[in-house]
This record gives C-alpha cells, sequence and structure tokens, in this order.
C-alpha cells in the first residue's frame, strides 16, 4: 500500500511521524535506506549477502520499534546506521568473532585508499592493488570502520559522531591514525618498499 | 529489489504484531537520565560545600601557635571523608551526563570542564546560603565516626606540649581557673597580669575555653591567652543552652 504520492520526495522527519501512525508507511524508510545499509553492513562484516540481509532484516524491525526514540536533531540515515553497526557488531559478538576484514569491491579499496592517504596517482595504486588490500586490512577494526564511514560511505564528522557513539576530537583522531596506520602497513609491505617515497 | 524487502520486513511487523515501543518508555528513560545528573550534581556541590565549609573553618591561628608547626597542620583544612565522596560524585556526575542521550558528542575535556563547573557554580551557591556548612554539622551530628569540625578543633587545642589547651571550666579563682581538658584531665591554669582573657570570658562552670601559653608539668599550664570556645555542633549547642538553663535555675 503506498502512503505517499512520491516516496523520493517525502522527508525523513515525515516518513518518521508517517510511519508512527501507519506501519504501511515505514515501508518507504525501507526502501529508503536498504541499499546504503546493504552496502554499509557488508563493508564493515565482510559478511555474505544473506548474512547482510539478515542483519539488515533485524536492524529494520528493531529501528521500527525504536521509533519513538529517533529525534530529529540526528539525521534519519545517521540514526539507522547506528542502529545497523550496533547489529552487526551484536552478531559478531554472539558467534564469538570479530569482523576480520572489509568487504569491499576492487574499486572501493582503491578509492578507500587514494581518499584515506590523499594519493594522487591512480596509476601507482593500481600498479600495487595487492599489497593496498593487504595493508587495508590490517589496519584494526576500529580506524577501518571510521575510514569506511569517512571515504566510501563519505559521511561528515557530525554523521560519524552519532553512528559510532564518539566525540568529533575521537573521529578526528581515528580518521588520522587510520591514515597513519595505513602508511605504516604499506611500509611494512615488501611489495611497496616506494610507495613511501612516493607518499 | 527494494520493495520487495520493504514487503518483506512489513509483511514479518504485521505477521509478529510488532509494534513501536511506547513513547513515555523514551520520555521516562530520557528524563530518569538527567534527573541521575542533577541528582548527582546537587550531591557532588552540597560535598563540595561542605568541604570548603570544613576548609574555611580551620583554626589557623590555632595552626601557627602550635610550636612543632609540621607539614600536617597544613592539610588541617582538608577533610579526607569530604574529598573521597567529592572523588566519587564528580566522576559519577560526568558519567551520567557522558550516559545522556547526546552525551556522546562531548570531548573528555569538554564534559570533564562542564561537569566540574556545574558542581562549582552549586558548590558556591551552597556555601553562600551556609548550607555546606549546615550539612557538616548534621553529618558530625550524625555520624559517629566522622572527624567534623569540632572533633579536629579539639584534637588541635589538645596539644598542651604545643602550647594549646582547650577544656571546661570546672572552678575558678583570682590567680587560676580549673579545667577538664578534652580527654578528661585536669589541668591548673594560671592566669596572671599579663594573661589575654578575652571580654567574653566569664569563667563560669562548664564554660569551654581555648587556652595559648606554656605547660609547666603534668597539670599545669600558664596561659597566655583565654578565649571562649564557640560550638559548632547544634546538637552541643542545644545541650550547653540546656545546662545555662540548669545553671540558671541553681
Amino acid at each position: 500500500m503506498r502512503i505517499f504520492q512520491n516516496e523520493n520526495e517525502a522527508s525523513d522527519a515525515s516518513l518518521i511521524e508517517a510511519a508512527k501512525q501507519n506501519p504501511d508507511a515505514f515501508g518507504a524508510i525501507v526502501g529508503r535506506y536498504w541499499d546504503p545499509l546493504f552496502r554499509y553492513v557488508r563493508r564493515i562484516g565482510y559478511i555474505s549477502p544473506e548474512e547482510a540481509e539478515d542483519i539488515l532484516q533485524e536492524t529494520f524491525l528493531k529501528a521500527y520499534r525504536k521509533l519513538y526514540e529517533y529525534e530529529a536533531d540526528m539525521k534519519l540515515g545517521s540514526w539507522l546506521y547506528r542502529i545497523a553497526h550496533n547489529q552487526t557488531i551484536d552478531t559478531f559478538r554472539r558467534a564469538d568473532a570479530r569482523p576480520k576484514n572489509v568487504y569491499l569491491e576492487d574499486e572501493e579499496w582503491h578509492r578507500l585508499f587514494v581518499s584515506a592517504t590523499d594519493m594522487e596517482s591512480d596509476l601507482f595504486v593500481k600498479d600495487r592493488f595487492a599489497a593496498v588490500k593487504a595493508a587495508l586490512s590490517r589496519v584494526p577494526e576500529r580506524y577501518r570502520e571510521v575510514l569506511v564511514l569517512r571515504f566510501l560511505e563519505e559521511k561528515d564528522y557530525g554523521e560519524i559522531m552519532d553512528i559510532l557513539e564518539m566525540p568529533k576530537g575521537t573521529v578526528a583522531t581515528l580518521i588520522a591514525r587510520g591514515r597513519k596506520l595505513l602508511l605504516k602497513e604499506l611500509g611494512h609491505d615488501s611489495r611497496s618498499e616506494s610507495i613511501k617515497e612516493q607518499l | 529489489m527494494n520493495e520487495d524487502y520493504s514487503k518483506k520486513i512489513l509483511s514479518l511487523i504485521h505477521e509478529e504484531h510488532i509494534e513501536p515501543d511506547p513513547s513515555w518508555k523514551y520520555l521516562l528513560r530520557k528524563y530518569a537520565r538527567w534527573s541521575l545528573v542533577g541528582l548527582s550534581v546537587v550531591l557532588a556541590s552540597a560535598v563540595l560545600a561542605a568541604g570548603v565549609a570544613f576548609f574555611l573553618d580551620v583554626d589557623w591561628r590555632a595552626v601557627s601557635l602550635s610550636r612543632d608547626y609540621s607539614l600536617p597542620d597544613v592539610f588541617q583544612g582538608i577533610s579526607l571523608f569530604w574529598l573521597t565522596l567529592l572523588a566519587l560524585l564528580l566522576p559519577l556526575t560526568i558519567y551520567g551526563m557522558r550516559k545522556t542521550e547526546r552525551g556522546y558528542r562531548w570531548g573528555s575535556g569538554a564534559i570533564f570542564g562542564t561537569g566540574t563547573l556545574l558542581v562549582v557554580v552549586f558548590g558556591t551557591i551552597f556555601v553562600f546560603f551556609r548550607i555546606g556548612e549546615m550539612i557538616e554539622r548534621e553529618t558530625g551530628n550524625r555520624l559517629p565516626l566522622y572527624e567534623s569540625r569540632e572533633d579536629r578543633d579539639e584534637r588541635l587545642w589538645s596539644r598542651p606540649n604545643q602550647g594549646l589547651l582547650g577544656g571546661s571550666v570546672v572552678s575558678a579563682s583570682d590567680a587560676a581557673v580549673l579545667i577538664t581538658d578534652f580527654s578528661g584531665s585536669a589541668w591548673q591554669v594560671f592566669i596572671s597580669p599579663e594573661t589575654v582573657v578575652d571580654s567574653s570570658v566569664t569563667f563560669r562552670p562548664k564554660e569551654e575555653l581555648k587556652i595559648v601559653g606554656v605547660k609547666s608539668s603534668d597539670s599545669d599550664f600558664s596561659a597566655k591567652e583565654v578565649s571562649t570556645w564557640h560550638k559548632k555542633s547544634s546538637k552541643e549547642s542545644k545541650s550547653d543552652d540546656a545546662m545555662s538553663g540548669e545553671d540558671r535555675d541553681e
């Protein structure tokens, strides 16, 4: 059942208000945020599409139960990303595991590295793709997830604060340290001895 | 594709009769958190004010007159009791602020600074209205193990070897006063023409005195200055009042 004439134009706030009155209106929120959250959950969890779907299903059901918790001083996207992030972590915790890597398409590995290191030479990264990928995998999880949010999800500092529930200073520190660690990891990789010189 | 997921989620919501949690639940949680923050700010401020009252009331003259002025004397104004309570309550306040719904947005410095500032501001107000003094006094009256300002002063004035003697008058003659100190020992205090006696001193039995002088034997003390002891404990003040009444009746 369609609640809105044009769901794409409805604001997040109006979607939430409508969903409080009519559960069917919640479908528009799911439709709007399923894809970005699906990518995000796969990126931080390094999981199969089926696992990501399960996590997202729980995420949206939880979001529906918590509708009245949402306050408009936060972007709806940030709120949903936070629930998805926590749901992903909870899933791993229940399985007594931690995300060991991030799941990224080849193009995304490349984009993340170039953005995080401000590298201008795309060719250089393409030449040493395996080294870049290995270095990113070795960066600890807490830095990786901030780098993913900043450079792949393209979230600003305020949004990252709300998603990960940490102050701006901590977000900035994690990004700066994440970058440093990435470069350090590359420095340790025998396949990328010349990278530091170019950086 | 997304429509399929939307339908799936909606059918789950309908099949399992899932409903949004009521808004009062979140409001209650929100206000409960802020109430706890408010309560911890008030408690920490009250503790700070009591600690300040304890500090401001140190008889620094007694400390300075003490013959072997030592390092611990410098800390006479610091009550470990209030300091410990403040050390527990201030972090609790900051933790409470951090746990409010947007508390994570505050940096450590900002949240610590704001929490401390709140406690200092309210603490100053409590000091100004003498609430800290009242709390300190009541704690002294109700907690037997707590060393109140009164206990501290008694300790300060129970050092005859260092020239400080406190106690209550048993009897008095022109040249000497018999007093019992706070441990119950009897002292003969000699008053000479050079002794400076505060105008409020009456030497009536049970009057409590502070005496600066020199110990001449285990039970003799030569006074240089004599002043009255102003009680801070309401309980003891009341008992004093009662005694005064009895004296008058007699």
